[in-house]
């Protein structure tokens, strides 16, 4: 109890110390903000006399970072994504020659320093050398520095930034050059050349753009200028003999690619183009001896050297001339092939487009112009599905006539094989007889539609009827009229009595027959009674045709 | 009980969206800078006045105005160096807001940072501003240098630069001493050496760095204090530098979301504040360890770092705070704006007794 007691008194004093704290705080807010208007105030007021009166002699205790110091920076304080920074002055090594060498002819103790790795690489004595002459210059310019930092930077630094300046473009150019950007790498290296005509690098660079632009003379000239500032530079040997090489001065491109040999034997660039040099040399001497020949291979293109090769050689042995000569015509069409490598492998691929000839059923497309084309409407042409090319293959293409009896007969024997097949294909009996003639029935409703559409074509309906065969009719339902029409079709003389007795009989014990002979009429009661004459002749069926005959004389 | 308690004073609500808010040194001001909801920048000043902000100075700019700082100018003259969305870095003087003193257009995109070193008698040596952009550069300028940067540092050539997220200066302790420190956004924090003119450090932080502060400009470096998005914050002991494992590191957590901003006491560099994302201001306090230094076994030293604790944890408002600022001029006065466009004067009490 006491504790808690104790605890919430606590508290309670907490708080209360908190809030007075805070009015505290706020009352001394309140004279604290006064305070500071006055103090800005004054302040305020100060500044703007300070203007007035001081806008000459800023304090100069901390002068702008310097230019050169800039340079530096710039070339040397780069960002990398790994932590190593000796990789990245080692990039920076030949910008920090170049500037280190000025800078080391300028070399001031007040100046701030900049670059303490490159002192590792600091070569005092060449220092020395080359600052004392330019130090007392030096002094009398810095003295003259110090009172104007606000005004135009001081001139002894201009010489050391133009350099960098050019070593700048140089480097601007490389890239422009790298990118393919030919025509501005040049302009930058022209540019750097300008601010800088002791660099060596820039002419050099510039070579080697014009080299890809082809412009040979301006990269010769551009050569014999970077060797002139630098008489041992390798680079520049090659860029010219390249050039040489390519304006036709072979003799002055071997003369360069020699001296850079003497220079590093085991350049390999120089040897290269040696070899070039040799190659070409020759195939010129070749080229002197046998200009018409090689002309009028180059125009035939590779089979007609061939046919000459062999030609000549049979000539060569008939004639009798001599080994050497044949040899010697071999050789030089060996040659021709040799040096005309390049020419023939053209022609070899375009002589064979133009002789291959088209194949006798081979359609090939036509190829027009928009304008003469033609300008008819397209028409549509029905495709008909007349089977596939083994069954056409089989069949060959009849006249009509034959049709109908050669192929009935044909379509019948097909119907039989077929029969005892899976699937009869329609379409075979449809090709084999012109006349339309349906296919085997299979209900007698089918049958009488069928006949319906046969009505009238006695020959066709003979043919169709043909088809069926005789059982079929044993279980066919048919119709009055359609037995007399079937009776009439038996009848003919196509249907020889054998067939006709077959088809009666298998119809006399079809369904509803008696009712239908019933039904008949007198003149179809003829029909039929001419019909069993028919089939009596036949000796199976005599007894059945008897028996049918009584059946419609008594009906 | 003994908490340091941090209090809303005073509130203003605003038309625009504040980016950064600072303190004018010397005086009872601050200056909002921020962007309309058309585009065009907004540069306020307001004034403390009996505990309310009242509108001294209202300029529209070209253009949305990101960040500023007073850390170059004199104290006589506070002039602001802003940078904007279209990486224009501009000088203005409050008392003639109207047209810029300097004006270049520093980077060729937004200038998402900047911090000055040289001015308001803090720090030795010449004035410098830093930039630091979405386009991966960070640029020194000095604003008697018209035009050209004084340093450029970028990224490698071939290399992709990373957006500069944050740059802070410290180690100015003479003339010629000077540090910068970069944060981008893909957690890379790199520390450029200005008078050897090399990188002195660099590491990786996982996290996009929010926001950077030297625990002071004018001393031998210190602390570095570092806070990034998924509510990290890190803080370096600059003592002391191993070779291989860089600078000694302390991680900790806060705000469950990013930590926009973190920003030291001036008058205690002990003792930082760091805003989040969830509307929330953690005062902390660092705290040495018995050792700074610790020996390896291959006799290298390497330092050590201390300890962090939270003193006190206050939740302001919904939106995040992305900018604080002390005021140089009163212990515990404090400002800070967010995206919910206000801004707020803080108070945090007890900070003389820590």
């Amino acid at each position: 109890m006491d504790r808690g007691v104790q605890s919430s008194l606590i508290l309670q004093k907490n708080l209360k110390d908190n809030t007075e704290e805070l009015h505290d705080f706020l009352a001394d807010l309140k004279n604290w903000e006064k305070e500071m208007k006055e103090v800005d105030q004054r302040l305020a007021s100060q500044s703007s006399s300070k203007d007035k009166a001081n806008s000459d002699e800023s304090p100069t205790a901390h002068p702008v970072r310097s230019k050169s110091h800039q340079g530096s920076a710039k070339s040397i304080l780069k960002q990398t994504e790994n932590n190593k920074q000796v990789e990245m002055n080692k990039q920076m090594e030949n910008n920090k020659q170049t500037i280190m060498n000025d800078k080391n002819n300028k070399k001031n103790t007040k100046r701030l320093p900049c670059d303490y790795a490159a002192w590792d690489k600091f070569d005092v004595d060449k220092a020395l050398q080359s600052s004392s002459s330019e130090e007392e210059k030096e002094e009398e310019k810095e003295e003259h520095k110090q009172p104007s930092p606000k005004t135009t930077p001081p001139v002894n630094i201009l010489p050391a930034n133009k350099k960098e300046r050019a070593t700048a473009l140089k480097e601007e150019g490389n890239k422009l050059y790298s990118k393919g950007r030919l025509e501005d790498a040049v302009a930058k290296y022209t540019q750097g050349m300008a601010l800088d005509p002791t660099n060596p690098l820039l002419p050099a660079n510039r070579a080697m753009a014009y080299i890809k632009l082809k412009k040979y003379t301006a990269a010769e000239a551009d050569c014999n200028r970077c060797l002139k500032l630098d008489c041992d530079y390798i680079k520049g040997y090659l860029r010219r003999a390249t050039a040489r090489l390519n304006l036709g001065k072979e003799e002055l491109a071997r003369r360069d690619c020699l001296k850079v040999l003497e220079m590093e034997p085991g350049n390999k660039e120089a040897k290269r183009e040696l070899e070039r040099l040799r190659g070409m040399a020759s195939s010129r001497e070749e080229n002197k001896t046998s200009t018409e020949q090689e002309v009028k291979n180059n125009r035939l293109g590779k089979e007609k050297v061939a046919q000459d090769a062999p030609e000549t050689k049979k000539e060569g042995v008939a004639a009798g001339k001599g080994n050497e000569q044949s040899e010697a015509v071999q050789a030089t069409s060996h040659k021709r092939k040799e040096n005309g490598k390049k020419m023939k492998i053209i022609e070899v691929n375009s002589s064979q487009e133009d002789k291959a000839p088209p194949k006798a059923n081979q359609i090939l497309p036509i190829v027009k112009p928009p304008h003469l084309r033609s300008k008819k409407p397209l028409r549509r042409i029905p495709v008909k599905d007349i089977g596939t090319w083994e069954d056409m293959k089989k069949k060959p293409v009849v006249e009509a006539k034959m049709a109908d009896t050669s192929g009935g007969g044909g379509g019948q024997q097909d119907k039989t094989k077929e029969r005892k097949a899976a699937s009869p294909t329609k379409t075979s009996a449809l090709v084999s007889s012109k006349p339309f003639v349906p296919s085997v029935p299979k209900t007698s409703h089918q049958f009488t539609q069928d006949w319906h559409r046969l009505s009238n074509q006695t020959e066709a309906a003979c043919e169709y009827l043909k088809m069926i065969p005789p059982a079929f009719f044993r279980t066919v339902d048919l119709e009055t009229g359609m037995l007399v029409e079937v009776a009439k079709v038996l009848l003919r003389e196509e249907v020889s009595p054998s067939l006709a007795a077959q088809y009666l009989s298998a119809l006399s014990v079809s369904h509803g027959f008696s009712i239908n002979l019933m039904f008949l009429e007198a003149d179809h009661k003829q029909v039929f009674l001419n019909l069993t004459s028919k089939c009596q002749q036949v000796e199976d069926h005599r007894t059945k045709m008897e028996e049918l005959k009584a059946a419609i004389e008594s009906s | 009980m003994e908490k340091p308690q941090i209090l809303v004073y005073a509130e203003k609500s605003l038309n625009y969206s504040a980016f950064d808010v600072k303190w004018v040194p010397r005086s009872a001001k601050v200056v909002a800078l921020g962007s309309h909801p058309r585009g065009t920048g907004a540069l306020q000043v307001y004034e403390l006045n009996d505990g309310k902000l009242e509108l001294v100075h209202d300029v529209e700019r070209s253009k949305a105005l990101k960040c500023g700082t007073f850390g170059a100018s004199t104290l006589e003259e506070r002039h602001l160096c802003a940078g904007d969305f279209d990486g224009k870095m501009e000088i203005t003087d409050l008392q003639n807001p109207s047209l810029p003193i300097y004006s270049v257009q520093a980077h060729s995109q937004i200038v998402n940072t900047i911090a000055g070193v040289g001015g308001l008698n803090i720090g030795k040596g010449a004035p410098e501003i830093a930039t630091g952009s979405r386009d991966g550069l960070v640029k020194v300028w000095d604003p008697r240098q018209k035009d050209r940067p004084v340093i450029t540092i970028e990224p490698q050539e071939g290399e992709q630069g990373r957006d500069c997220w944050s740059v802070a200066f410290g180690d100015a302790h003479s003339a010629e001493e000077r540090t910068l420190c970069a944060g981008f956004d893909n957690g890379d924090l790199k520390m450029f050496d200005l008078r050897t003119m090399a990188i002195r450090w660099e590491t990786n932080l996982q996290n996009g760095v929010c926001s950077i502060e030297f625990d002071r400009k004018d001393v031998e470096m210190n602390k570095l204090l570092a806070t990034t998005l998924e509510s990290k914050f890190h803080v370096f002991d600059l003592r002391t530098f191993h070779p291989e494992k860089g600078f000694a590191r302390l991680s900790d957590q806060g705000h469950k979301s990013t930590v926009w901003c973190g920003r030291h006491l001036p008058q205690n560099r002990e003792v930082f504040a760091t805003t989040g994302g969830n509307g929330s201001v953690m005062l902390w306090k660092y705290s040495y360890p018995e050792s700074r230094v610790k020996k390896l076994s291959d006799g290298s030293t390497e330092g050590v770092a201390g300890k962090v604790v939270p003193l006190q944890n206050a939740t302001l408002a919904t939106q995040p705070i992305t900018s604080f600022s002390w005021s140089p001029d009163k212990t515990g006065l404090s400002v800070c704006s967010g995206l919910d466009q206000a801004i707020r004067v803080v108070i945090v009490t007890k900070l003389n007794v820590l």
